[in-house]
């Protein structure tokens, strides 16, 4: 069975676009309510700060994929024995 | 730019003597948790590429490890700015007539009390175990007689602090009170 690596990626826009939505709720809870307090401003600096940094980080490890292979998992499972038996630190 | 706390239904005259938040160590002890839970698949990354070093030859494994940390920690840092919006809207304002206690339990649900101070019958403070005891926070709880008997300030700085502010508000309110009667 081979399917094309790149679906992966589309699960994870999925999730990008779902937790995307959540963080506006939270920004619109934060503005409405916590007004101009300074708790409020430091909390939503620092979670815009936090998230540039790990969805930059994310594209840096993610850009290095070629996401156009395509891939057998039945195949690949084979090669899991070979995973299970390679040198470790334990040898 | 900043102001504390602006009181939307401020009645004529109020003023407004004290907000007061949760104690900085209950945002703290959320922050260490958080700190940990994000370093948990860095940590279990390096295990595994260091327990099974041709993990990563195999063509899918290494992609979905990465997409499932990248989802995993911003998952986390979600919940994590929840937890630290939770803290920073749990608020209670004390003004030269009343209390109101603003509550954010998660992202959809909110609720506001106020207790007048003329309603109020009791005030007490409380410091349960070692960290309330040695890092000066705890509880303070205010009996009413409204419909809302008892109203508390959880987990706040100094409570014995606040509970002088209020019992003093609290007597000014009744010697106002009784004067205005006579």
């Amino acid at each position: 069975m081979t399917f094309p690596l790149v679906i992966f990626l589309y699960g994870y826009f999925a999730f990008l676009v779902f937790w995307a939505i959540l963080s506006l709720v939270g920004f619109y809870h934060l503005v409405r309510f916590g007004g101009r307090m300074f708790v409020s401003f430091f909390v939503g600096f620092l979670y815009v700060i936090g998230t540039i940094f790990l969805l930059y980080v994310s594209y840096l490890y993610l850009a290095t994929i070629d996401w156009q292979v395509q891939v057998s998992i039945f195949q690949n499972l084979g090669n899991l024995k070979n995973v299970f038996e390679s040198p470790t630190v334990f040898n | 730019m900043f102001s504390t706390y602006h009181l939307s239904d401020a009645l004529p005259e109020e003023k407004i003597i004290t907000v007061i938040h949760r104690d900085i160590f209950i945002a703290i002890k959320r922050i260490v948790f958080f700190v940990l839970l994000l370093a948990l698949p860095i940590v279990l990354i390096y295990m595994l590429r260091l327990l099974f070093p041709n993990l990563i030859e195999i063509a899918w494994a290494w992609p979905l490890l990465l997409i499932l940390a990248s989802s995993y920690l911003l998952f986390i840092w979600l919940l994590f700015f929840f937890s630290l919006l939770d803290y920073s809207l749990d608020v209670w304002i004390v003004t030269d007539i009343r209390i109101v206690d603003v509550r954010q339990d998660g992202l959809f649900s909110r609720s506001i009390a106020e207790v007048r101070l003329d309603k109020i019958q009791d005030i007490s403070s409380q410091a349960n175990g070692f960290f309330q005891t040695f890092l000066k926070y705890g509880n303070v709880i205010v009996q009413t007689a409204s419909e809302r008997n008892v109203l508390i300030f959880e987990e706040v700085d100094n409570p014995e602090n606040i509970r002088d502010i209020l019992v003093k508000l609290v007597d000014k309110e009744h010697v106002e009170h009784v004067t205005h009667n006579k």
